[in-house]
């Protein structure tokens, strides 16, 4: 390929576009708080925000915004708000409570999440989150959140990977369940209250933009297929991740980047796509037609133990394995945190010993997560106390118990830290369109902590939106809601109605489904765990071949005025597919090795990845440049006042 | 788990077009169905089948595929989520199906679900009753220190097991009444047991039961049905619970 | 939209039952002076009739049984309203007398007719009969009507084996410890009522 793939754009400044306030770290947040401006309880009742999703970060940011007064619309595509996939998030949440006197505090957990994200995040996004998780806690039992606890009564704590300390407060395997079940009863009492409006089974297809401002969205009614306008001071995108462009995930099978991927195309920046997360314990792939990857939550690495046998192709039975004749490649490779290294590090080292050929017959894609010293030493009620439902997950899914034979796992896609670029107020570039959780690029830097994800939603949706937002819509007093007569909006329905039509006339051979899964090859193969310029060349070329093949022959049955998941799926799949080419030229762009992002150029000579902080200390901030056009490239420096990014080690 | 046999299935699946429709079943020849399929991927490579032929697929929801989000759910074989215990449809694999079988495959009937189509029935009627008191109303803002109440941890494992609940209806979907007293009962009985639940509990209990009436569900004869279909393994002990807050709450002037 | 909550008819429809399954108790104990002989269940009903505390009780247990009865119409009626579309192939997980309460209900309805109608009628409102020892034996000597008399308790054990435990989740009271121990007596209960019943029917019908 000889054409320029991106076009070199400008360089964000940190205060008129990231809009980072001034001061030590420690005081950013509050004196942000203590000077923002303020809209007066009449004034609120006055203003309409569009949230969409409903997970952590949109429930716990509706009911937030209700509460303050504001009339919220929330929308999702579920049934209900209470499915999205927030609900799946096992493992736990962290807070820098240090109630387990291990020395944990604000500072600590910052730092941590600064290293585990390989020095990519923004320092003051950071430290806010840290500063904030305590009272996520405090909230969340106070609305009946019912975490595990100690015998005499108070939180329970456990440990999680890439940290020296318990401060992960978790539900059994279910804290995600709990933590949403919770914001979402907020949601339903402000519902009730009159303050919320649900729209369920409402996809957002675009965002309407009235003089470069979010005044609204497009939705289209999941059951009647109908087209619907819907205005609002000011939108808010809490759609999560994008992890479902590589097909197999540990994400709900619907999970999709439509909303992202539309406010992108609308001027919105997309920042640092090419960090994708993939999660070390997931169980294997088994057969071609498996519709997802389910994960085995990473706590399970507190007390399991990551081996393969020695002997290549060993046949043995795993249990007939003597200790001396297993290969415990993480605890020998990383001696100091052992099982427990961050995500990125211990998926790569299951990659490189299965590449290596030392992985689990039949596929060879496959290593052991052994719990059973663990049950032995512990005894199987403590342990069924811990990983009781996951065992039984475990069991349900693969037929063979964890009580007897040692889990098999292999990494799987699971989280992304890219996201729509935003400010330390959340916002994205379009002014008035907001990105919080998964959904933003913000707080992870290159590489996410376990138990992090959710902390983040619900910072994001509880604490920092409710405030951010009023400096928006401080200057908009008085301003009526749009007119969803206006042309904008009219346009903006049009261009949707058109696209949809586009995808029914096609009626090619092949379902949508085969689409995704092509594309799904292609980025796990290519853009996956490790990347190298070939490889990414080579899937760029594959992706923009597919997204051809997919406007020429891709089949959708069925009309679009009524239920019809077929078009719901074609449509998040050319949508996965173009965010697929941007994820390729992110990739090839970011010439040095950082977390999740492995270029095989760029690795120190133990095969460790080589950051290159002089070069690619920012944040890459994608810019749509029209249909065919390269994107154009702009950068937000990172710098670090507080903490010094060092080469990080875990061994 | 390759040296498994590959089944050879009949499905006899409800189709239905929309609410209006009658609907009738209709009977699908699947050869080579390979074990470790769950039954959703199984219904996918079903669709893609249909679609290839330029057919309406099957339509069915799901989202998670982890037994957690609640939104898969049908009637297999006359059973709610199948017949594999504490299992929802989406963890229900192939191999506990046998060779040769027909299976029957049903949408959950309540007045309170309506079909919209093919296997998706409307569920709105559950967050109805959640949005009438299933909640603690507490602001976010500056609750006390997490720790501030101690909660035995028998209480709060117990509420753990109501409040596990994933409100995907098949309790109701079981139920010969048709009745919602074990979804209800578990987030009553979930923030019953903790004391942060408590300042509401009497108004809570009142609005939530009043609310499931007017949704249409019927009421509970305890059969205890639901029981064995919940996924989740909720107890039935929930709703004798629920139905002491009641009788509290009434004898308090509620 | 005016609706109450179900607990609100169930707890009616329990409490009036365990009424009913006292006064079952107290009829069984009655009825075995039919096996002491005419002269001794003559005087134990003349007892009766003249005891103005069992009076006052009688009216009760009238009001009881039809609020029991209006009750569980009402309830069967809801319940039905509340699962308007049936499955085509279903697979109940629980027992059929559970989900037949109605029926046994209307077996014990039909039933109590008939009985009112051949013992208290003749014997205390139009006085047609003096002696109800005989007027029980001989209704007992008909083969159909101790058959139906034998049925019908059949059905009053299936109601009452559900009734019992269920009366007692309805008020709310589900312990690890006690439910067990009143599911046993319930047990118990609904063999000793049917069996009991039935036994002194069916001794009437060979020998007395």
């Amino acid at each position: 390929m000889t054409e320029k793939l991106w076009i070199e754009g400008r360089t964000l400044d940190l205060k008129e576009d990231s809009r980072i306030p001034d001061g030590p770290i420690e005081e950013k947040w509050t004196r942000y708080k203590n000077t923002v401006p303020l809209v007066s309880p009449a004034n609120k009742r006055r203003f309409t925000i569009i949230v969409v999703g409903s997970g952590l970060a949109g429930a716990s940011a509706s009911a937030s915004l209700a509460q303050l007064g504001y009339n919220v619309l929330l929308f999702t595509y579920h049934d209900s708000p209470r499915r999205a996939h927030s609900i799946a998030a096992q493992g736990g949440i962290n807070a820098a409570k240090n109630y387990q006197n291990d020395g944990d505090s604000v500072w600590r957990l910052f730092y941590d999440t600064m290293k585990g994200g390989d020095f990519r995040a923004r320092e003051a996004n950071v430290y806010r989150l840290a500063e904030i998780s305590p009272q996520i806690i405090d909230y969340s039992v106070a609305i009946g959140v019912p975490f595990a606890r100690e015998y005499g009564g108070l939180l329970a704590n456990r440990s999680f990977g890439g940290v020296l300390v318990q401060r992960t407060f978790y539900a059994r395997g279910q804290t995600g369940q709990q933590l949403l079940l919770g914001a979402i009863s907020q949601v339903l009492r402000w519902w009730n209250e009159g303050r919320i409006k649900i729209f369920p089974r409402h996809e957002i297809l675009d965002v309407v933009l009235i003089d470069g401002h979010a005044k609204g969205i497009i939705a289209r009614d999941l059951i009647t297929g109908e087209l619907k306008r819907y205005a609002g001071h000011a939108v808010v995108l809490a759609t999560g991740g994008y992890g479902n462009a590589y097909f197999l995930s540990t994400n709900a099978v619907n999970s999709n980047a439509t909303a992202i991927w539309r406010a992108y195309k609308r001027g919105a920046y997309f920042g640092n796509p090419c960090f994708v997360q993939v999660h070390p314990t997931a169980l294997p792939e088994t057969h071609e037609y498996q519709s997802k990857r389910t994960l085995m939550s990473e706590s399970l690495r507190n007390d399991g133990r990551v081996w393969v046998p020695r002997k290549k192709g060993d046949t043995r039975h795993p249990n007939e394995i003597p200790h001396e004749e297993r290969w415990y490649f993480l605890e020998e490779w990383y001696p100091a945190y052992g099982n427990l290294v961050p995500r990125d590090v211990a998926s790569r080292a299951i990659k490189k010993v299965c590449d290596m050929g030392y992985g689990l017959p039949p596929t060879g894609r496959a290593v052991y997560l052994d719990l059973l010293d663990a049950i032995k030493e512990q005894g199987r009620e403590r342990i069924e106390a811990k990983y009781g439902n996951l065992f039984e997950m475990y069991e349900k899914i693969t037929g063979e118990s964890p009580w007897e034979v040692p889990m098999k796992i292999y990494p799987a896609v699971h989280y992304t830290m890219g996201g729509l670029w935003v400010s330390y107020e959340l916002q994205t570039s379009i002014p008035g369109l907001y990105a919080i959780g998964e959904a933003n690029f913000s707080d992870h830097g290159a590489n996410r902590l376990g138990a992090s994800a959710l902390m983040q939603g619900l910072a994001d949706g509880y604490y920092i939106l409710p405030y951010t937002i009023g400096a928006y819509l401080a200057n908009r007093l008085g301003e009526k809601l749009p007119d969803t007569e206006s042309e904008e909006f009219k346009k903006t329905e049009q261009e949707v109605k058109e696209r949809i039509e586009k995808l029914l006339s096609i009626n090619g051979n092949t379902p949508p489904d085969e689409f995704h899964m092509k594309l799904g090859h292609i980025l796990w193969d290519k853009v996956g765990l490790s990347r190298s310029k070939e490889s990414l060349l080579q899937a760029l070329q594959e992706i923009r071949e597919l997204k051809q093949e997919f406007w020429k022959d891709v089949k959708v049955v069925g009309d679009a005025n009524t239920i019809n998941q077929e078009l719901e799926k074609a449509g998040r799949i050319a949508d996965f597919i173009e965010l697929g080419e941007l994820i390729t030229i992110d990739a090839l762009h970011r010439e040095e090795s950082c977390g999740a992002h492995f270029r095989e150029e760029y690795q120190t000579e133990e095969g460790e990845p080589l950051r290159r902080d002089d070069e690619f200390a920012y944040v890459a901030a994608w810019e749509y440049n029209g249909e065919g056009n390269p994107p154009i490239l702009n950068k937000e420096p990172l710098k670090f006042e507080a903490i010094k990014p060092t080469v990080r080690s875990y061994k | 788990m390759s040296e498994k046999k590959n089944l050879r299935l009949t499905l006899k699946v409800w189709r239905q077009d929309g609410p209006q429709d009658q609907g009738r079943f209709e009977t699908y020849e699947l050869d080579n169905v390979n074990p470790d399929w769950s039954f959703l991927e199984m219904l996918d490579i079903l669709n893609m089948k249909l679609v290839r032929d330029g057919k309406e697929p099957i339509a069915f929801e799901s989202d998670c595929r982890e037994g957690i989000c609640g939104t898969c759910g049908f009637v297999v074989n006359g059973r709610a989520h199948g017949h594999l215990h504490k299992t929802t449809v989406c963890q229900l694999h192939m191999r506990h199906f046998k060779d040769g079988e027909t299976i029957v495959i049903e949408p959950f009937r309540a007045t309170a679900f309506p079909v919209l189509k093919d296997l998706i029935i409307d569920r709105t009627a559950m967050d109805f009753i959640l949005k009438r008191g299933g909640y603690i109303s507490v602001n976010v803002g500056s609750p006390p220190d997490a720790n501030t109440i101690p909660v035995p941890k028998h209480n709060a494992d117990k509420a753990f097991d109501f409040a596990t609940c994933i409100g995907c209806g098949a309790c109701v979907a079981a139920c010969p009444n048709a009745s919602a007293a074990l979804f209800t009962s578990a987030k009553i009985t979930h923030l019953a047991l903790l004391p942060h639940g408590h300042p509401e509990r009497e108004k809570r209990v009142a609005e939530m039961l009043t609310a499931m009436e007017e949704q249409g569900f019927g009421g509970c004869s305890n059969t205890y049905a639901c029981e064995v279909e919940c996924p989740k393994g909720i107890s039935i002990t929930g709703i004798a619970k629920a139905n002491l807050e009641y009788w509290r709450a009434k004898l308090k002037g509620h | 939209m005016n609706a109450k909550p179900y607990l609100l008819r169930k707890i009616i429809s329990a409490l009036t039952g365990l009424f009913l399954i006292m006064f079952l108790i107290v009829h069984l104990y009655d009825n075995f002076f039919l096996l002491l002989g005419e002269q001794a269940f003559n005087i134990k009903a003349k007892e009766l009739l003249n005891n103005p505390f069992i009076r006052v009780v009688e009216v009760l247990l009238f009001i009881s049984l039809l609020l029991h009865v209006i009750y569980g119409i009402y309830i069967t009626a809801k319940n039905k309203q509340a699962r308007n579309t049936s499955y085509k192939k279903i697979n109940w997980q629980t027992p059929f007398y559970k989900r037949m309460m109605w029926l046994s209900g209307t077996v014990i309805l039909l039933f109590l007719v008939v009985h009112l109608q051949s013992f208290l009628v003749p014997y205390r409102i139009t006085g047609e009969a003096n002696n109800l020892y005989q007027l029980v034996v001989l209704s007992f000597k008909n083969p159909f009507y101790t058959g139906f008399y034998v049925l019908a308790f059949i059905f009053l054990g299936f109601h009452l084996l559900h009734a019992w435990e269920s009366a007692f989740q309805t008020l709310g009271f589900n312990h690890p410890v006690f439910t067990p121990i009143i599911k046993i007596i319930g047990w118990i209960l609904a063999l000793g009522i049917t069996i009991g019943y039935s036994a002194i029917a069916i001794a009437a019908y060979i020998q007395l």
